[in-house]
């Protein structure tokens, strides 16, 4: 008798002390005083980078310390959204132009007009730059840094080969590549996988080809169209001419077949400055930039281009007045340089005394870099973002760029053979359905 | 051990040699990787062993990530995972096929339908239980969750072993005068030990491995595990490939220690009884 | 005290397993005591599984978009929705044959790999431990791995069949090739757990029931399949109803390298349902695709106890 009791207890003690002995909770006790920031710059430098910036920040002792807490892609979707039924939504949010519009959609953040116009008066922003959190005369987040697509060219390939200069049209482009495709080498490498990459690839080429935006004037999708459908051809060829696994590419696939010289050009962001003389072994100047061809006829220069804002969704008066204090200070040219630098060349500065400022500018890659980088804040001017062309501002754009609806048009004609102008009626419809009731 | 069916000479060794090649090709390749620079590591022509061996990986493995963090959490959940799982499913598998509680075949129903329940599904739901109990973000609610999904397997493991132990014993430990507690905890479990071996190793890799729900329900970096940590370096926009290399030999390398030591019990723990 | 382990299995190997009688008088306390031990199993299972899966029926009865948004109760037009997209089918009809193919590659790797792993040579020995290895890679790992490892530019295994002039194209890009791919990576990582639980099994067979057969004149073949395999048969049972299982609802290994594509030629089930949820945001559908798929593994599952069920598996 007393034996059995005496196993119950122990049964059920070792089984609590089991789960809560372990209960090596986190925080707890200084959440009063203390604003929490999530952001998914999860790579170890940009990791590192944001800290350091957060710890000299409450070092100056503001009124609201910050916590930063480092998410992932992957999971913030699920993560925030349960997190905003829970009442546990951190104060500051970094995030993109569409993944804004989901957590506003949940129920989440504020105007932050004031703050921008601060920012405005004192650094000057990039029009670009707030664009994407515009909707209705009212802005969504603090626009903290931007990035934008370029080529990106081995000079050293185009040299052997006899080309002296960088495409600078679609035909040029084509006939380049097909020139420079020798051997083991491929003339260019673009993904085709079905992600992100590939979605912002393929829609460089469409601004590029005068069909940036893919939504009418009353916000249906629009995107059936000839210019559409000229981008998705040449995209179609493009992959032809990659690399014969590009349809699983993503990001880091062809910044390695660049740096290896497998492939001679490449269309993406700032990334490609930091590592490439240590991966290629080969100097900088090997490494040409130019911005991205332009169709033949109907062509605008420019590039798909967004800023990462911060958005601030504490429900408490005092700590969004903390979270702009911070944020404030960030962009403040004394600090900004280093909060760009946590990835030298991708992020780019959004404010025009950021551009200037010595801070960033010394940064080794930025300097060494320096044509470079400035025919990358070049190309910001002309920059767009599907679903926030024209300062239209589509709410259910997440629908569309989750699913990844231009990847998977890509991946219809390269691997269903659908000619461009199949695929183009295809994502149409994807796209009518993904946001439909 | 005689062997109870021998694959005859030449099969036996095209098998040997196979099986060798998937599975330490990729591993040697990934380990020795992991010495070479980024760009001896993508140039065209690979090479077998690194023609510039450099530790410069690992360096900036422990230096600009948590690495060291990041395994002192894993291991405090894996440990803790594999204790409550020994409890309950030892608990649990003696309560059913020992004692014979009925319902166990219900229960068995039951577990199989656990595992028929697509795991997606149960993201957001149970996020929402746990933060209801306050367990987001702390080691007890991924321990929960793991041996929520390693006791069911690990109790079925456990059925066979139970059986191998005799009825004889329990009721010569009945006739000595001790009770259902003592028979249970003097005279059966100690005769498992093969069976505990085999619910500790799977329960500690399971959570070793696990990643969907630690990186759901862990929120603050000083809490996070070494797969939401390899993940981490499959970054976005951008891969430092020494970096992978070296986190994943990282990863592995503990639990090729513990293999190297408890293995033997594991695979020995499993020819006692995963039978019936 | 104890008799040698073998001896023991092969005392009880044979004869059923005892019922109650005699297993401690099922007295009060031993009643009690049983509840109390299966208590904590049950209550985590509870806790973990049951909560959430009433919440996601209740979600698939719904038309919930974003996770846990306001949404309106629709009876079963939900599931209606479902039932009549054409991804739904296709996606079922692709986790059919990654459930097939992945139970062939990995059974047949296991098999081999637990015959061998009895052997007493020193590959064998040495096998014993490093075997596991792929089980013991976090999945993250594998993906990554196998993508570096497979491509066309820098991938060691592309140069090794370049360099006896056979083109292995782009195994993760190649249409519907793409789904072997995943199967054989997949097949990779776990065949390990199923070769030592097979290894384990076969390891049991006492050897004087071989020598008899031997001696009867039967060869290794006739001996394997009239008097191990039997013998083998409630673990293989276990193993292939539980293995299944865990092989259908696979996601990561699939999600971390194709994401589903190219095309949707990997899009299983539950590939199906994390873009369901998680990338177009349509949680109720995602719900009822789930509830779905368990009553369609619940009867598959009746299915195969009925007909493959050893005889005395209780």
């Amino acid at each position: 008798m007393r034996s059995k009791a005496l196993a119950a207890i122990a049964l059920a003690a070792a089984t609590a002390l089991g789960l809560s002995a372990c209960g090596g909770s986190s925080s707890g006790n200084t959440a009063d005083k203390e604003i929490v920031l999530w952001h998914m710059e999860n790579t170890p430098s940009r990791e590192k980078a944001f800290q350091k910036l957060a710890d000299e920040y409450n070092e100056t002792n503001p009124e609201y310390k910050v916590k930063i807490q480092v998410q992932d892609w992957g999971q913030v979707y699920t993560k925030i959204a349960a997190a905003a039924q829970s009442g546990k939504q951190p104060d500051i949010l970094f995030a993109i132009p569409d993944f804004a519009t989901y957590v506003r959609g949940l129920g989440l953040g504020q105007p932050v007009n004031d703050i921008v116009d601060d920012v405005k008066k004192n650094d000057g922003l990039i029009k670009a730059a707030t664009a994407p959190y515009t909707d209705g005369g009212d802005v969504w987040a603090v626009p903290l840094y931007g990035m934008v697509q370029m080529l990106w060219y081995r000079a050293d390939l185009f040299k052997a080969a006899g080309i002296d200069a960088a495409p600078s049209t679609w035909s040029e482009l084509l006939a380049d590549a097909k020139k420079l495709s020798a051997g083991s080498t491929t003339g260019i490498a673009v993904p085709s996988g079905k992600n992100l990459a590939t979605d912002q690839v393929l829609y460089s080429f469409m601004v590029t080809g005068g069909a940036a935006n893919m939504f009418s004037k009353d916000g249906k999708v629009a995107i059936d169209n000839d210019k559409t459908v000229g981008a998705f051809d040449l995209y179609k060829q493009l992959v032809a001419l990659s690399p014969k696994d590009a349809g699983n590419y993503s990001w880091p696939e062809p910044q390695a077949a660049l740096n290896s010289g497998a492939t001679a050009m490449a269309v993406e962001k700032g990334q490609y400055l930091a590592p490439f003389e240590s991966e290629s072994g080969r100097p900088a100047s090997d490494l040409g930039c130019a911005p991205i061809p332009v169709a033949d006829d109907g062509g605008k220069t420019g590039s798909i281009y967004y800023s990462n804002g911060g958005m601030i969704l504490s429900k408490d008066k005092a700590k969004q007045q903390g979270a702009g204090k911070f944020l404030e200070w960030v962009l403040d040219p004394k600090h900004y340089g280093d909060f760009l630098n946590a990835e030298p060349g991708l992020f780019l500065p959004v404010t025009e005394n950021g551009a200037t400022e010595s801070n960033w500018r010394d940064n080794p890659v930025i300097s060494t870099y320096k044509n470079c980088v400035d025919a990358m804040l070049k190309q910001s001017e002309t920059g767009e973002l599907f679903g926030f062309v024209d300062g239209q501002y589509i709410s259910s754009i997440g629908e569309i760029s989750g699913q990844n609806i231009l990847a998977q048009a890509v991946q219809q004609m390269t691997v269903n053979g659908m000619s461009a102008k199949e695929a183009v009626a295809w994502a149409q419809k994807q796209m009518q359905d993904a946001i439909a009731k | 051990m005689r062997p109870t069916l021998r694959l005859g000479r030449i099969p036996a060794a095209i098998s040997m040699i196979v099986l060798t090649v998937i599975v330490i090709g990729p591993i040697y390749w990934v380990v020795s990787s992991a010495f070479k620079t980024r760009q001896e590591i993508l140039q065209a022509t690979p090479t077998w062993w690194p023609q510039n061996f450099t530790l410069s990986n690992f360096e900036q493995l422990f230096m600009t990530t948590d690495y060291a963090l990041y395994l002192r959490n894993s291991v405090i959940v894996a440990v803790a995972t594999t204790i409550v799982t020994l409890i309950v499913s030892l608990a649990a598998a003696y309560g059913l096929y020992r004692l014979r509680v009925p319902g166990s075949g219900k229960i068995a129903g039951i577990v199989l339908l656990s595992y028929m329940i697509p795991g997606t599904l149960l993201i957001v739901p149970l996020y929402k239980t746990l933060a209801g109990a306050g367990l987001i973000d702390t080691y007890a609610g991924l321990v929960l969750v793991n041996v929520a999904f390693t006791a069911p397997f690990c109790t079925w493991l456990l059925r066979g072993f139970i059986f191998s132990v005799p009825a004889e014993l329990d009721e010569a430990a009945a006739i000595d005068g001790a009770g259902p507690v003592r028979t249970m905890v003097q005279v059966v479990l100690p005769l498992m030990a093969p069976g505990v071996a085999t619910v500790a190793v799977y329960s500690f890799v399971y959570s070793w491995t696990e990643f969907v729900f630690a990186s759901q329900f862990i929120v603050s970096d000083t809490l996070k595990t070494l797969p939401i940590g390899l993940s981490a370096l499959v970054g976005q926009y951008t891969v430092n490939w020494g970096l992978v290399m070296a986190g994943t030999v990282s990863t592995l390398l503990p639990t090729v220690i513990l293999f190297v030591f408890v293995g033997k019990y594991f695979v020995g723990g499993l020819i006692a009884g995963a039978t019936k | 005290m104890t008799a040698p382990v073998s001896t023991r299995s092969a005392r009880t190997v044979n004869s059923r397993p005892r019922r109650s009688a005699g297993v401690g008088r099922t007295t009060t306390s031993t009643k009690v005591l049983g509840y109390v031990l299966v208590a904590p199993i049950v209550a985590i299972m509870a806790f973990v599984i049951a909560f959430p899966l009433v919440n996601a029926v209740i979600t698939s009865l719904q038309d919930q978009r974003v996770i846990g948004s306001p949404a309106d109760f629709v009876g079963l037009d939900t599931y209606l929705k479902v039932l009549g997209d054409d991804k739904f089918w296709s996606a079922l009809g692709r986790s059919g044959i990654w459930l097939i193919v992945n139970m062939i590659v990995q059974t047949i790797l296991a098999f081999a790999t637990a015959l061998l792993l009895q052997r007493s040579g020193w590959w064998s020995k040495s096998a014993r431990t490093w075997i596991v290895l792929p089980w013991v890679v976090p999945t993250v790992a594998v993906a990554v791995i196998w993508q570096w490892l497979l491509n066309s530019n820098y991938g060691i295994i592309h140069k090794m069949f370049a360099a006896v002039g056979i083109d292995i194209g782009a195994p993760f890009a190649d249409g519907p090739l793409t789904l072997i791919t995943v199967i054989l990576v997949n097949s990779w990582h776990w065949f390990p757990l199923s070769a030592v639980v097979i290894y384990g099994a076969l390891a049991t067979v006492p050897h004087e029931v071989i020598e008899a057969a031997k001696m009867d004149g039967a060869n290794a073949w006739r001996t394997f399949w009239s008097v191990t395999f039997p013998l083998l048969q409630p673990v293989l049972f276990a193993l292939g109803l539980v293995g299944s299982l865990w092989s259908f609802n696979v996601l990561d290994t699939i999600y971390l390298t194709t994401k589903g594509g190219p095309a949707g030629a990997t899009t299983t089930m539950p590939v199906y349902i994390y873009d369901t949820a998680f990338s177009a945001f349509r949680s109720s559908e995602a719900a009822a695709a789930s509830v779905l798929t368990v009553i369609v593994l619940a009867i598959a599952g009746v299915l195969f106890v009925r007909f493959a069920r050893p005889k005395d598996f209780a």
